[in-house]
């Protein structure tokens, strides 16, 4: 405080913006001087005259009186003219130096200031009083921008204005330098980012291969449920079957095998939804439909003396019921179609389950649906189901299938259906077995891709 | 929402009535959209009678079945009613199939819908 009383000045404001007079007033109170403000040139001026002030600090746009004029005014008059005068200057001009000159100023300072900044420039002005023989000296022709001014100013002031403007153009330029460190840095953490990002999307690459080679992997698990080849002999007749699930996992599968030395089972599953879900669905049934007498397998169960059981197939339904209800299995369902073929006999036992119907091509006559209405499996722990029982001759043709044969749409949104399919069989009913298959699968696949069957003489 | 709603729910007589209004129930957003939109009527009443109009719907794929399963379900245990209406052949086919024509109460049309809940 001492210091600041002891260096405390007079000085004159003008500034016509109050907020900033004020800003400026505190600043310049704080340091210690005395201030006294004009809302522009003329009411500054007056201020001046009333009373001498140590030093001046205007601003130059202002109504009634700018900047120039009113430093103009000071440094005409004899008594008041080596008051130290500084401009507040945007300096967006070289103009703006040449007309601070013509006007007599000693200082610019540029806008927006640091307050340390004025109040240094402030110190330096006091520490180096102007010489009153020296104020006007000497009159300088200066031409720019096609102008001629006439700068009357004293050596003393024209260096003043020289080290002001250099020292503005010295802070501008540690602004630019700063400004220009900033770029860096953001520049940095920039590039910084474009890493991360780079990696995380490798991450999300690497990702997406193993959910891939998982997916692979899953469809292959799901290939493993169907028989190894597409046409299999038995001694009571030919098997052939097709499988193109429509999505890559699908929740459909058939199975063909010997259960016993006198029972061949077939069967299709066809589990609701799709993607790996059903595909999960399908494979856990799968383990249960295995002619493999052990706890799992709901088809055959071991006999006394080491025999084999052949469950009928209602038995078999029902119990597929009991193990899946789609309340545990997100409320997946699936349906369900199973034959066990005599083999000796040709007697046929099947049950549906809420699955389409067999379709049966006898060696003479029309092919005939042998419908059988029943619940899907899941839906009802309490669902009843049933069971039938049909002859099989020799060349007799047994088509088993899901509803992704029939419900195949072409691209006007017709369905196959079931006239086509019948059409399709009779057509093929002289060539062989495998043959007739391809051909279907060949006339759906031209609308839609999904179907299974299997043919049994 | 300038689209036309694939589901156009509205009171009628005392029960609300639901209106399939596309062509095509196959897999996907409008089975997930249908489960929604019946999981919110459960929700929102329990005990409500309910019509399903199929009548602009010409085909329907086996996902939808489990979704009305459960609603049916939920419904029954909760003192609800509801009937389907308004079957075409190829929908009418897939409830025969799935013996689900057993389970459902299922009119010929909207009207004989209403009046069957009316008692």
């Amino acid at each position: 405080m001492t210091e600041n009383e002891k260096a405390g000045v007079e000085i004159v404001i003008a500034e016509d913006s109050r907020i900033q007079a004020k800003i400026l007033d505190r600043r310049l109170t704080e340091a210690g001087h005395r201030v006294r403000w004009g809302e522009n040139g003329r009411a500054a001026l007056e201020l001046v005259r009333q009373q001498r002030p140590a030093i001046i600090v205007s601003d130059i746009e202002m109504p009634t009186m700018t900047g120039y004029e009113f430093c103009k005014a000071v440094k005409g008059d004899p008594d008041l003219q080596t008051i130290p005068f500084i401009l507040l200057s945007t300096l967006s001009d070289p103009l703006d130096i040449i007309r601070g000159l013509d006007a007599g100023a000693d200082n610019y300072v540029t806008k927006p200031y640091e307050p340390d900044y004025l109040l240094g420039r402030i110190r330096s002005l006091l520490e180096t009083p102007l010489a009153a023989e020296e104020a006007a000296e000497s009159t300088i022709d200066v031409a720019i921008a096609g102008q001629t001014f006439k700068v009357k100013a004293g050596r003393q002031q024209v260096l003043n204005l020289l080290v002001s403007t250099f020292e503005n153009a010295v802070a501008k330029n540690q602004e630019l330098i700063q400004t220009n460190q900033d770029l860096a840095t953001a520049k940095e953490r920039l590039e910084r980012n474009n890493q991360e990002l780079k990696e995380l999307n490798e991450k999300i690459a690497t990702a997406n291969d193993q959910m891939t080679r998982d997916l692979e992997a899953a469809a292959r698990v799901q290939r493993s449920l169907l028989p190894a080849e597409e046409q299999l002999t038995f001694d009571c007749g030919d098997v052939a079957w097709r499988y193109v699930p429509c999505h890559g996992l699908a929740g459909d599968f058939l199975n063909v095998f010997k259960l016993d030395e006198e029972h061949l089972g077939l069967f299709v599953v066809d589990v609701s939804g799709h993607g790996v879900p059903s595909s999960l669905l399908s494979v856990t049934v799968g383990r249960f439909l295995t002619p493999k007498a052990s706890d799992s397998s709901v088809l055959v169960r071991p006999g006394e003396d080491g025999t084999i059981v052949v469950v009928p197939p209602v038995e078999v339904a029902t119990e597929l019921n009991r193990q899946f209800q789609s309340e545990d299995f997100s409320e997946l369902y699936f349906t369900f179609v199973y034959c066990v073929v005599n083999t000796k006999t040709g007697q046929v036992r099947y049950t549906a389950s809420g699955h389409p119907p067999l379709l049966r091509l006898p060696a003479a006559g029309d092919a005939a649906f042998q419908t059988l209405h029943s619940l899907p499996i899941g839906f009802f722990p309490e669902a009843e189901y049933e069971e039938q029982t049909l002859q099989l001759e020799p060349g007799d043709r047994l088509y088993l299938y899901s509803d992704g044969v029939t419900e195949a749409m072409d691209k006007d949104l017709q369905q196959f259906g079931d006239d086509a399919l019948v059409e399709v069989v009779t057509l093929n009913r002289s060539r062989p077995l495998d043959a007739g298959v391809s051909e279907l699968l060949e006339t759906i696949t031209n609308r839609r891709q999904d179907c299974e069957m299997l043919h049994l003489p | 929402m300038s689209e036309k709603p694939d589901i156009v729910i509205r009171r009628e007589a005392g029960c609300v009535v639901v209106e399939f209004a596309v062509p095509r129930i196959s897999e996907g957003t409008i089975v997930e959209a249908i489960q929604t939109t019946l999981t919110q009527l459960i929700e929102n009443d329990p005990q409500q009678k309910i019509v399903i109009d199929f009548q602009r719907v010409e085909l329907m794929s086996s996902a939808t079945l489990g979704v009305l399963v459960r609603f049916y379900r939920d419904l029954a245990e909760n003192g609800g009613r509801i009937v389907l209406c308004g079957l075409q052949p190829p929908v009418q086919k897939v409830f025969e199939l799935t013996r689900l024509d057993q389970l459902f109460r299922i009119e010929k049309d909207l009207a004989a819908g209403l009046s069957r809940l009316a008692g």
